[in-house]
């Protein structure tokens, strides 16, 4: 039926139109049930997905025909947001654009998805919707409804657009970034001083995309607007700024790049400056960062370094303009400043360095090019240190600690005139990078180093403060003296007299710390002498005794120099001729010094041990009995969970307990809980607030389920949710008020009931008990039966005759 | 009636459908609705249509593989319009690779079509 509408045509035949009018009246009448009246626009609307041309043109006349917007106007009036919504998408599907009016209403509505349908709407009705919705909206316009209404624009025929700039004084600062954006799409220039206006917007979103306007328009007056509002930018206007003055500008604004270069503190921006000053005027600033120094490569032998100086000077006189600031700069600053500049130099060097090398060795290879000598103009002022590398160098090294360096010899003359002298001049050095040294190795064969007096340098540079020192006598020192030529020493031919020295150890227990006096040792020295003239003569004969002499004495002697000294002049010189071991082999002195050290921590060893034996005594284990070991146990748990009622028990303990060490631990525990402030407290009095277990529980819970759970209280509760109820019942829902109320009741009434049957078995036991009780009692008190069986015999009667 | 010629639609839109139908009858095409790829595939085993239009996704069998079997299974040359919503460069270049002879991306006019589908079998009609 409907396909019979939407393919009609006027001109038909008489059949076909009566046909036509037969169908219209069939359809009124069955669009007079709501449900297919809904069942049609869902079947146009379907078909409108699918069909563009003349028919869908015919489908929304037909819509519009059979009275089916008003039932889409009416959607608009309700108060469900989904309703509104389907209402205004069936009225801009199907091109109602008398609707337009109606749905205007819903710009500013605050439900956002009514608001955005309708903004949808107006648009795609009327080319004036979005004069409308621009002048209107007060509300923010997302990125993504930006997007849907340039689509909807872009597919509208026959659309002119507005001029969008007078929109660029709305206050709805998302009106102007549309706007801006509408003017880039349709390339409206004509409202290029409101964007350079734009330019000092206080809003960095609308300054951005005033900046993009101004771009893509080529708005050269901007240059200087932007230069002044460049620096009360961000980062990224800072950036987009730049970017925009580089496609607008000329040489002219190099200046305002470099000095943002110096002043601007963000890398970012410092980096698109430099960019920009190339943009302008290409390869105007040469890469610097990873560009390796000249100096590291390797060149060719026949090259010497007159040649790259020369080629150096040339190419250095044609740098561009910047290299020759920094080159002057170089020139003017004091020493200080030279060393800082140094590095920057340094990199633009090198780079020119390695264009230079690169065209050298084309030129020798391909044209054989001897370079001219006559290039060289003597008079001409070096813009960069141009000396040859090693002059560099050594320059640089006076000033430097090169300790650490191994010792290369190029030829005998160098070695001569450069005598290396460790750490000269090292307070007026300079402090230079490593990486600026130059250096020339060669390989050093053995052969040609001809090394003089090794071991006296060796000799003085070693640290001899180790070794113990040896006392020789007087005469060997003369002999010593006397004697030109120094023999090598053999230990197995040295003849030492040792002396016997015995250590006074108790004074040396008294006063460990002291260093041993000179008199006391002189006069033990002088007993011994009297005392003990056994004396090894060779070194067969040297004991371990003797060893551990010799090495007290040379303990004695270390403690300090001063002392020895001192024994230098008052025990050789004195004119007893104590006979002392002059001269001994370092093999002597190391088993000696061994042994005695053995010898000493065994003595310390022992000394310890009687100490030990003295004064640290173990305190003996205290074995208890199994039974007293189980009160302890016992003990221990009512100190850790007892409390007052314990006493009773402990006081009990003590009574038989013998064992001290428990009587002690029974009576601390006694103390303590009576004394314990926790055991103190009042019991728990019947008025205070009584918790619930559903009460945590019935808070969170939804009216529905607090229902369900005030039924389950009544079933099961006892006294505690009795509180509970009588708050519950204050609640301001009406549902909960009444339940609790009525749970409350239910479960009073239970728990009554419950006490009263509990009241009564108590009752009936208690009258069970009375009369078992009674029972007794009257057991008791009935008079006894005689134990003995009943015997008939025992009838006492007397047996007479009637007659 | 102007012609006879025979149109083998496949489409699972049964609305759509009806509506082309409808269209094309109105044109004066004898129009053999197939709601699926199973039924086009019977219906040409037992004959093959003056032009086929099919739409591209089909319950069973696509309109791609239909293509497929008309000009490699039963080697025939009928003219083939394809209907189809996702009217991609990727499926209308598969589309002609396979064999199709024209594309119609959907929202489609029924009026269009008609004109199609009278080009196709002039087309087929001066080929003979």
């Amino acid at each position: 039926m409907i396909v019979e509408f939407l393919f009609y045509e006027e001109n038909v035949s008489i059949a076909e139109d009566t046909n036509y009018a037969h169908l219209k009246s069939e359809i009124r009448n069955l669009l007079n049930n709501p449900f297919n009246r809904k069942v049609l626009i869902d079947v146009l609307m379907d078909l409108r997905k699918d069909l563009s041309g003349n028919t869908l043109n015919n489908l929304f006349e037909l819509f519009q025909s059979l009275g089916l917007h008003h039932d889409s106007y009416k959607k608009l009036e309700s108060w469900k947001w989904q309703t509104v919504s389907k209402g205004i998408l069936e009225l801009t599907q199907l091109h109602v654009e008398d609707s337009y009016v109606f749905i205007a209403k819903f710009i500013n509505d605050k439900r956002s998805t009514i608001r955005k349908q309708a903004e949808i709407a107006i648009i795609t009705l009327k080319n004036e919707g979005v004069n409308y919705f621009l002048d209107t909206t007060t509300y923010r316009i997302s990125e993504w409804q930006q997007l849907k209404i340039l689509e909807v624009l872009k597919n509208k025929t026959n659309y002119l657009p507005p001029s969008f700039n007078q929109w660029l004084l709305s206050k709805n600062k998302d009106v102007v970034l549309f706007s801006l954006r509408l003017m880039k799409v349709y390339n409206q220039t004509d409202g290029n001083k409101a964007l350079i206006e734009l330019l000092k917007h206080k809003n960095a979103q609308i300054k951005f995309a005033a900046i993009n306007c101004i771009s893509e328009f080529h708005v050269v007056s901007a240059i200087e607007t932007l230069k002044l509002v460049f620096w009360n930018s961000s980062v990224d206007i800072k950036i987009a700024t730049l970017d925009a003055i580089a496609s607008l500008g000329s040489s002219a604004e190099i200046e305002f790049f470099k000095s943002v270069g110096v002043k601007e503190s963000n890398f970012n921006v410092k980096s698109k400056a430099l960019s920009c000053i190339n943009v302008i005027s290409p390869m105007s600033v040469l890469p610097t960062s990873g560009v390796q120094s000249v100096d590291k490569f390797k060149i060719p032998n026949d090259i010497d370094n007159e040649t790259l100086t020369e080629i150096n000077i040339d190419v250095i006189e044609h740098t561009t303009p910047q290299n020759e600031d920094i080159v002057t700069i170089n020139e003017s600053q004091s020493d200080t400043a030279k060393t800082a500049l140094k590095k920057q130099t340094n990199i633009d060097k090198s780079s020119i360095q390695e264009e230079l090398i690169s065209e050298i060795q084309e030129e020798l290879v391909s044209e054989d090019v001897h370079l001219n000598q006559d290039h060289i103009n003597e008079n001409v002022e070096l813009p960069l240190e141009t000396k040859p590398f090693a002059a560099d160098i050594d320059s640089d090294i006076e000033g430097f600690s090169i300790d650490f360096l191994p010792l290369v010899f190029t030829d005998e003359k160098t070695v001569k005139s450069e005598k290396y002298i460790p750490n000269k001049n090292i307070s007026d050095s300079k402090q230079i990078e490593l990486s600026e040294l130059e250096l020339i190795f060669e390989e050093v064969s053995s052969e040609e180093i001809k090394v003089e007096n090794v071991n006296e340098i060796l000799i003085d540079e070693i640290d001899v403060a180790f070794i113990p020192i040896v006392i020789p006598s007087q005469e060997e020192i003369n002999s010593k003296q006397n004697q030109e030529n120094v023999k090598p020493l053999n230990p197995l031919n040295i003849d030492v007299i040792y002396s016997e020295i015995i250590i006074d150890i108790k004074k040396e227990n008294k006063k460990p710390a002291e260093p041993p006096k000179i008199k006391a040792q002189q006069k033990t020295l002088r007993k011994k002498k009297k005392t003990a003239p056994k004396v090894p003569t060779s070194i067969q004969d040297i004991t371990m005794k003797n060893i551990k002499n010799i090495e007290c004495n040379a303990v004695e002697v270390d403690y300090d120099r001063k002392v020895t000294e001192e024994i230098d002049n008052d025990v050789f010189d004195s004119d007893l001729s104590l006979e002392i071991p002059r001269e001994l082999t370092t093999i002597e002195w190391i088993l000696a010094e061994n042994e005695a050290q053995s010898e000493m921590k065994h003595k310390i060893k022992t000394i310890l041990n009687q100490q030990d034996k003295a004064s640290f005594k173990l305190p003996k284990p205290n074995i208890l009995s199994e039974n007293s070991i189980s009160t302890m146990v016992l003990l221990n748990d009512i100190e850790a969970l007892g409390d007052e009622r314990e006493i009773p028990l402990l006081k009990n303990l003590l009574l038989d307990e013998k064992e001290p060490i428990l009587r002690e631990q029974i009576e601390y525990l006694l103390i303590k809980i009576s004394k314990t402030e926790v055991l103190k407290r009042e019991p728990i009095k019947p008025d205070t607030v009584v918790y619930s277990v559903f009460e945590e529980y019935f808070g969170r819970l939804d009216i529905q389920s607090k229902l369900i759970l005030l039924d389950e209280i009544s079933a099961v509760g006892d006294e505690k949710e009795i509180p509970f109820l009588r708050r519950v019942v204050e609640s301001s829902k009406a549902k909960v008020h009444l339940k609790a109320q009525k749970c409350l009741e239910q479960l009073i009434a239970r728990l009554l009931k419950e006490k009263e049957q509990i009241n009564t078995e108590i009752l009936k036991s208690k009258s069970v008990i009375t009369a078992k009780t009674e029972i007794k009692i009257s057991k008791e008190n009935s008079p006894k039966i005689s134990e003995k069986p009943f015997s008939i015999f025992e009838i006492d009667f007397d047996i007479t005759r009637d007659n | 009636m102007k012609n006879q010629s025979s149109v083998l639609l496949a489409e699972d839109d049964e609305l759509l459908a009806t509506l082309i139908k409808h269209r094309l009858e109105k044109g004066g095409y004898q129009v053999i609705l197939n709601r699926d790829g199973k039924e086009v595939k019977e219906h040409l085993n037992m004959s093959i249509p003056d032009i086929i239009i099919c739409d591209i996704m089909m319950p069973y069998f696509s309109g791609m593989e239909l293509i497929d079997f008309v000009r490699n299974e039963l080697n025939s040359n009928v003219p083939i319009i394809i209907i189809s919503s996702a009217g991609n460069e990727e499926n209308v270049l598969n589309a002609f690779e396979l064999g199709a002879n024209d594309f119609l991306s959907k929202p489609i006019s029924p009026s269009e079509l008609l004109v199609r589908v009278a080009k196709e079998l002039n087309k087929t009609k001066r080929a003979d």
